[in-house]
């Protein structure tokens, strides 16, 4: 299986002297072509570190991260910038959209910024993949929590990143709607041949996914791969 | 007390975010208190200098209309009166002392010439001048030019250049050399002869004792002399001096009256975005029990204690500011620096009322806020309803403005409905503003997705809150509008210049006249019509006469030669010799009279007098009755002139104006100029006025362009999410930064565009009520579109320069933590 991110040693440290919090202790994982990875843990576990430290959200300490054969450690803004908007998707917890452009602006929105021409085809596809496609002119304010994070799982998927992150993608939405966003993202790494690594403390949520990383105190604990 | 102590811990942890309302107080503050610092600095200076000038002079015998002389026999008169201890005749005038390099020294108005007087002039050295030749010069003067006893300097009083020599130096308390003049003296007899006439003076000072009678006194006096106790005389003059300053500080308190009042959008803005960010805790105070009054009463505390922290700086730095113009000043007299109780008074209820008042509204708002918000966290956006019952009473209000000053445009005089239409347009615009706002931007919105999304997004951003951006761009239409209606008149008024010029009213080649505007040595006239290259020449002489009781301006001319000077277009009738007089058509109308019609007359000098009208003729610029030479000068005691007009053989040649010249002694103190050389000092004054105003303007747009940076800064805070987001799905720091650049810039364009529309309208009206009012024929209404578009570039430019710091705040946001904020 090809690795498409992956992490050696992984340190991440916030504050110095007595406000020092080491958030990632020496954390090494590879996540590979087509596989839903749930990172599981407790609150303070370092689940949503890892998750921004290779997706280049935020600066590493020490170790190494990777996004296909680039390393993130020692990237400047502008090329992380650029990485996150060619090769990464994010879904997050709250907050996905821009609320001043409708349902299709926010999907072609990482495409829009780097100027590139959307696939029509493919979005056409992801677009009803995540069954939208009668919402298109709406504002996200005229939408449901559910709708908005399908039209998330929607944005993360138009650019066909290698990659696609989401943190609690779940967690601000009834059951119901919880279930459809997990089986969209279950759908896309089945149909779509996307990458998703999703971060939730939610078990449910986690029994989506093909495998479960689990941390403590910023270590990886335990590593399961299901059927 | 709990109100208070609340109250100032909102200010202090919002202190960030107050930062632009408290400099846009102080600014307006600061410029408030430094021109009233100044200006009664000033005027208690000039009053205590009046004071010092007049020791020794009990009272003062003068004519009521300067110009007119006392003789000699009048002086020994009161010499003689009981009780007079002193009589000394005065003589006083422009006289234009060159420094070492040949230039003229001090500023033209305070720089005289007269004869000794024992009580305020007092010799330091050398002697007082005896002869003519000899002069004395006040110590100041002396000092600055380097001028010693023994010295010979160049000098000119109306006439040829003098080299006389310095016999003395001397001290004064003359007001005039304390506010920076210089002090020539004369011998007597030679000062009757330079700046009056030999044996006549311009005043007679009496020093009285025991016995002194006022109504001897008065008795004695002929018809327009009066006599001033010095107690008068010095209320008289500081009142003189002081109404330049009065003047000046009108101008200024003006500006910053439009600075303070462009500082109340900015200070709206502030509070309605403070009050909307605390909605929960404010609901919660109402759920707990606060009523609706304690609520609007705790932000109008946080109001006052910003108004007051701002105004009490404010006050500080304009105290400072006033001292150090006062200071500056070299043509004012020294004085101690004045900070009365009004003073501080109008400066901080200035403040602290504005900010009051501008945060009354967003109090009255958060006094709505239902207990529930508290719960809910959300708050109710602006409804539609009170949108359009605004949009409703704007367009009433600019329509019937814009109606009435269409209309006052087609009256004669219409003045009134011009100033009611302004009155009623400015605020329908600016109620109107969040209305205009979404339709102007909607059209340029095109334009900016076209440069891409981050333009998209800046373009939305703009009009995201049409309450807000209407209120940041109204400060900035404010000025813009103030500044091209200045531009169209400015532009008006120098087309009207050329036009003129282009015109054939004068004729005459050249135009003689005193750096000082002051009169010429009545010999002028005499020496010039000797030369072989003149052809015609008339002084224009003017004196007042009264008409059936009224004081009109009556200008003489030598009318058998006004034909090659002026042009005169006469609608009835034409000159006629004798004792003929013309009028122009307005004032002929006004009055009735006809040609052929006896008017009576009552000259200068007391004479009464019958003139025929002969002529009416249009009217220009130089207006009202015109009479010979013949008829006036023999009612005049100075026979003097401010212009002599000339017609040359050629035409305008250097050649000529050489001539000319070196007739009249080649003095610095005599201009020769011709209709350009005219029209150029015409303009240069426009292009002054001009500048002074967009300077003083210049504070408005300041509080502008911080009430810009105001609203880009909440903007970016309240937006931290959005553009957390954007930065994680890929937009990058510059990326971020053209954002918000993009967004400021929208918004000031919209304000510019606004007020320049306004200013042209607005210019366009005044220009032509006033032109139509006052009879200038030559007034074309005229779009400076270079000026026009560099206000719009200015406008732009603002935005750019407003944006510099919220856009790098936005650019260094956190992106973690925005994407994390709740």
């Amino acid at each position: 299986m090809k690795v498409v991110s992956s992490a050696t040693d992984l340190t991440k440290v916030y504050g110095r002297g007595e406000t020092r919090v080491v958030a990632l202790d020496g954390v090494s994982i590879a996540f590979g072509r087509g596989e839903f990875t749930a990172i599981m843990g407790p609150s303070g576990s370092g689940k949503s570190t890892l998750m921004h430290c290779m997706a280049g959200l935020d600066s590493i300490t020490s170790g190494s991260a990777r996004i296909g054969d680039v390393e993130l450690a020692g990237l400047d803004d502008r090329r992380l910038t650029r990485l996150r908007r060619d090769r990464v998707g994010f879904v997050f917890q709250a907050f996905n959209l821009m609320p001043t452009l409708n349902a299709a602006e926010n999907v072609t929105l990482p495409l829009d910024l780097g100027g590139r021409r959307p696939d029509r085809e493919w979005l056409d596809r992801v677009i009803s993949t995540v069954g939208l496609s009668d919402r298109l002119h709406h504002r996200p304010a005229e939408l449901s929590g559910g709708q908005q994070q399908r039209l998330a799982v929607a944005r993360a998927l138009a650019s066909r990143p290698e990659i696609i992150f989401a943190d609690e993608p779940t967690g601000n939405l009834d059951s119901r709607s919880g279930a459809e966003v997990l089986g969209l993202l279950r759908e896309a790494v089945r149909e779509l041949d996307s990458t998703v690594v999703m971060v939730t403390h939610d078990p449910a949520a986690a029994a989506h996914a093909d495998r479960v990383v689990h941390l403590a105190d910023g270590r990886v604990v335990d590593d399961v791969r299901g059927a | 007390m709990t109100v208070f102590r609340t109250a100032l811990r909102t200010v202090l942890a919002h202190r960030a975010r107050l930062l632009m309302t408290v400099l846009a107080v102080l600014l307006g503050v600061a410029f408030v208190a430094g021109t009233l610092v100044f200006t009664t600095s000033v005027s208690d200076a000039y009053v205590a200098s009046s004071r010092q000038g007049l020791s020794g002079v009990d009272v003062r015998v003068r004519p009521v209309e300067e110009g007119r002389l006392l003789d000699e026999a009048l002086r020994a008169k009161t010499a003689a009166l009981p009780g007079v201890t002193g009589a000394a005749g005065a003589v006083e005038g422009f006289t234009a002392l060159a420094g070492k390099d040949g230039r003229l020294v001090g500023d033209g108005w305070p720089t005289r010439g007269a004869n000794p007087s024992g009580t305020r002039h007092r010799l330091t050295t050398g002697r007082m001048p005896a002869v003519e030749g000899e002069i004395a010069l006040d110590s100041h003067t002396a000092r600055r030019t380097g001028y010693a006893v023994g010295d010979t300097v160049r000098l000119s009083v109306s006439g040829p250049v003098l080299t006389p020599t310095v016999t003395g130096v001397f001290d004064t308390d003359d007001g005039n050399v304390a506010a920076g003049g210089t002090l020539v003296l004369f011998d007597t007899a030679t000062a009757q002869r330079l700046l009056a006439e030999p044996g006549r003076y311009n005043q007679i000072d009496l020093a009285v004792g025991p016995g002194f009678d006022p109504d001897a006194l008065k008795a004695l006096l002929p018809y327009g002399v009066e006599a001033v106790t010095a107690a008068q005389l010095a209320e008289r003059q500081a009142e003189r001096n002081a109404e330049s300053v009065t003047a000046l500080s009108q101008v200024l308190l003006a500006c910053a009256g439009v600075a303070l009042f462009v500082g109340i959008f900015l200070i709206v803005n502030t509070f309605t975005m403070l009050v909307t960010q605390r909605t929960r805790e404010l609901a919660l105070l109402r759920a707990v029990g606060a009523s609706r009054g304690q609520v609007t009463r705790s932000v109008l505390v946080e109001a006052f204690l910003v108004g007051s922290v701002a105004s009490a700086i404010g006050l500080a730095v304009g105290i400072g500011g006033g001292y150090a113009l006062f200071a500056a000043g070299d043509s004012l007299p020294d004085g101690p620096l004045v900070v009365d109780a009004a003073t501080v008074a109008v400066s901080l209820g200035l403040g602290i009322g504005v900010t009051l008042f501008a945060a009354w509204l967003p109090a009255r708002r958060a006094a709505r806020i239902p207990p529930v918000a508290a719960l809910a966290g959300v708050h109710a956006p602006a409804s539609a309803r009170s949108l359009r019952v605004r949009n409703g009473i704007g367009a009433v209000l600019a329509v019937a403005g814009g109606a009435l000053v269409i209309v006052s445009t087609v009256r004669a005089d219409g003045v009134l409905p011009l100033g009611l239409g302004v009155v009623l347009l400015l605020p329908g615009v600016f109620v109107l503003t969040p209305f205009l706002s979404r339709g102007v931007i909607a059209v340029v919105a095109p334009a900016l997705r076209r440069t891409g999304v981050v333009g998209g997004l800046a373009g939305r951003n703009a009009v995201r809150n049409p309450r807000r951006t209407a209120a940041t761009a109204s400060a900035l239409t404010i000025g813009l509008t103030l500044v091209a209606a200045l531009t169209v008149i400015g532009a008006g008024a120098d087309r009207a210049a050329h036009r003129l010029a282009a015109s054939d009213y004068l004729t005459a080649d050249y135009i003689v006249s005193m750096a000082n505007s002051g009169p010429l040595a009545p010999d002028t006239d005499d020496i010039l019509r000797e030369l072989p290259e003149v052809t015609a020449s008339s002084p224009r002489r003017v004196a007042h006469a009264t008409f059936n009781g009224v004081q009109r301006e009556v200008t003489a001319w030598r009318m058998a030669e006004y034909r090659q000077l002026l042009t005169l277009e006469f609608t009835a009738g034409g000159y006629a010799n004798g004792d003929a007089a013309v009028v122009d058509a307005d004032t002929a109308t006004g009055n009735g009279w006809r040609v052929g019609d006896t008017l009576a007359v009552v000259w200068p000098d007391g004479a009464p007098g019958t003139l025929t009208l002969s002529g009416i003729y249009k009217g220009t610029f130089d207006d009202g009755v015109k009479v010979d030479l013949s008829l006036l000068d023999p009612h005049l005691d100075r026979v003097s002139a401010t212009d002599v007009y000339v017609r040359t053989r050629g035409g305008v040649t250097a050649a000529n104006e050489r001539a000319l010249a070196h007739a009249l002694g080649d003095s610095p103190a005599v201009l020769v100029r011709d209709k350009s050389a005219l029209l150029d000092d015409v303009i240069g004054q426009i292009g002054i006025i001009l500048t002074v105003l967009y300077g003083m303007l210049a504070l408005a747009v300041v509080v502008a362009v911080l009430g810009i940076v105001n609203t880009m800064a909440m903007s970016v805070h309240e937006r931290t999410r959005e553009i957390g987001l954007l930065r994680a799905v890929g937009l990058d720091r510059a990326g971020v930064r053209r954002m918000v650049r993009l967004e400021s810039v929208v918004i000031s364009l919209f304000g510019g565009v606004l007020g320049v529309g306004l200013g042209v309208f607005v210019g366009w009206a005044v220009g032509d009520v006033v032109s139509t009012k006052e009879g200038i024929t030559t007034w074309a209404f005229v779009l400076p579109w270079g000026l026009l578009l560099l206000c719009l570039c200015g406008a732009a430019g603002a935005g750019v320069v407003a944006a510099i710091w919220p856009a790098r705040r936005a650019a260094r946001l956190d992106l973690l933590a925005a994407i994390r904020t709740e």
